[in-house]
């Protein structure tokens, strides 16, 4: 590169030549670099982390989906890999720059104090003094010192640039086209003899995808082959992750369909992007056995029950039958003992009348009470009003309404049916199956 | 969570949780974005100036800085749409799980009035 302008050199001044470099600035360069670096150290860690965190995840989730998920990781993480090696490359590269300028700045040889203004070659040359002879040999110093400084300078910008060579290498389908296009022309531009291995490295890695892309015309000719080429290749692969489960495969079948098959590296992703009727299915599939699972069946049979409001809400008719049958046979306890603890434990107004219901199904003297009675109402007063208020009285129809209408009438009552609500028992007590269970 | 001895198996929990840290990742590369676009600039005149190849080399750091911070911010929307279909898919799994679990409801609810069993 400084062999073409090594004569712009010649021709210059030492006064020119000190100017080139007279406003340059090292510690500048080596701020950038150290920017660069830094950049290299961020996207290491965000490299790093990127893995961590997908190993995480994937260390609890498998199937299909989970595996697109990784390799889409792994291409991710390829790239910042990568992109880190550019800023490292960046990074030693200004700075390799910044050392050829500071060395440059050292040995420029200084203004000779005796000489002042531009002296050409020309005129050093037709002079020929001992002043003129020591200022030609600082111009060669000079000259010297800055092809050195250029071709170092050239270096520095291939160790810059040779990232900007690999890019068709790292755009392994992952960068617009735009970029892809830049790269390429980059490299048509320029092809100086790139660090072999570091070619020979990165062209391994996704091989395929950089020869689709070597024809400059590839993109305009066929537009879906960068496209197979680009992220939506594994896009595929994540949108079926992103897809509703139970959606069917048939937006998928069209794309495997259109799929060109001389396109070699669409055959890679052909599978992958099959995978969206495979991670359906998957989901069925699992949705089926999730049901089959005895495990599964436990563990959501035990959630939905904690939910439920067993307790909180008012009892079905379930659970009023099983307190009715509960309550029932203790009445019958209390009845077959003593008539005492019979008429104390019906203080309760819903065991009360469960007790009545239970009476009059059990024992026929009431029943032959209750249909003595209307008889015995009916001969001196026939009409329904009179019928209605003996009902209250009737043990065996103390519903709930009769029981109030007995207590706002108060109507004469045999004292085992008098109420006195301070002696009601409280509810906890009067629930008893509820609780012993 | 999800239990499947060979279909999939999953912790949305955790699938979730990794959403997070990517979407942090993602944002993680700000600084570098920004440093490789606005920090990393040469001044005119620091690597020389009046001949070809400090012009050359600023030219080509120049080119290099662009696609770098284009291909960080690029990345960066990688992984950021990255964990949005990681979320995507966790949320799937969710919804799955949650269904999955209604229809068990359901079923058993009406099949037996088993109680406090537990």
């Amino acid at each position: 590169m400084s062999a073409g302008h090594g004569g712009a050199f010649d021709r210059a001044g030492l006064s020119e030549l000190r100017a080139m470099i007279a406003e340059s600035d090292p510690g500048t360069l080596d701020t950038v670099a150290a920017r660069w670096a830094a950049v290299d150290v961020a996207l290491r860690q965000a490299q790093e982390d990127l893995l961590h965190h997908t190993r995480a995840a994937t260390d609890h989730w498998s199937g299909t989906a989970a595996d697109a998920f990784t390799a889409r990781a792994q291409r991710i993480h390829a790239s910042l890999g990568n992109g880190a090696d550019f800023a490292s490359h960046a990074s030693s590269g200004v700075s390799y720059a910044a050392e050829a300028l500071r060395a440059a700045r050292e040995t420029m040889p200084p203004e000779p104090a005796s000489l002042e203004g531009v002296v050409s070659v020309e005129q050093a040359g037709a002079v020929g003094t001992t002043a003129s002879a020591l200022h030609e040999e600082q111009r060669q110093q000079a000259v010297a010192v800055m092809e050195l400084l250029e071709e170092r300078y050239g270096k520095a910008a291939r160790m810059i640039g040779t990232p900007g060579i690999a890019r068709a290498d790292l755009d392994c389908g992952q960068f617009s086209e735009t970029t892809i296009q830049a790269s390429r022309d980059l490299r048509l531009a320029c092809r100086p003899p790139a660090n072999p291995t570091a070619q020979s490295v990165r062209s391994s890695t996704d091989h395929a995808g950089r020869e689709n892309r070597v024809g400059p015309k590839s993109s305009s000719e066929s537009p879906s082959l960068p496209k197979a080429g680009q992220m939506p290749s594994p896009q595929t692969g994540l949108d079926s992750l992103a897809c509703h489960p139970r959606s069917t495969s048939s937006g998928t079948v069209p794309e495997n369909e259109n799929e060109p098959v001389t396109q070699k590296p669409l055959i890679r992703f052909a599978s992958r992007s099959g995978l969206q009727s495979d991670l359906s299915d998957e989901f069925s599939i699992g949705n089926r056995r999730a049901r089959l699972l005895p495990g599964d069946t436990g563990t959501l049979l035990g959630i939905g029950e904690t939910r439920h409001p067993a307790w909180g809400q008012a009892p079905t008719a379930a659970s009023a039958q099983r307190q009715l049958s509960e309550m029932s046979s203790s009445d019958r306890r209390n009845s077959v003992a003593q008539p005492s603890d019979f008429r104390r434990s019906r203080r309760d107004g819903l065991q009360q009348s469960v007790e009545k219901v239970d009476r009059h199904s059990l024992t026929p003297e009431f029943g032959e009470r209750r249909t003595e009675r209307p008889a015995a109402t009916e001969a001196p007063n026939p009409s329904g009003v009179t019928d209605s208020g003996t009902q209250g009285w009737i043990p065996g129809l103390a519903t709930e309404g009769g029981r109030m209408q007995r207590i706002q009438r108060g109507r004469h009552r045999t004292s085992y049916l008098k109420e006195n609500p301070e002696d009601w028992l409280s509810a906890c007590v009067a629930n008893p199956p509820v609780v012993d269970r | 969570m999800g239990a499947g001895t060979g279909g999939y198996r999953v912790d949305v929990t955790a699938l979730e949780s990794t959403v997070r840290q990517l979407r942090a990742v993602a944002d993680s590369l700000d600084a570098p974005r920004a440093a490789a676009r606005y920090d990393t600039a040469i001044p005119a005149g620091s690597l020389g100036s009046g001949f070809d190849g400090a012009s050359a080399l600023a030219g080509k750091h120049d080119e290099m800085r662009d696609w770098l911070g284009s291909m960080i911010a690029e990345l960066q929307g990688f992984i950021e749409q990255y964990s949005g279909e990681a979320k995507s898919a966790a949320e799937a799994y969710a919804e799955q799980e949650h269904r999955t679990r209604q229809d068990f409801f359901s079923a058993t609810a009406g099949a037996s009035w088993g109680g406090g069993t537990r």
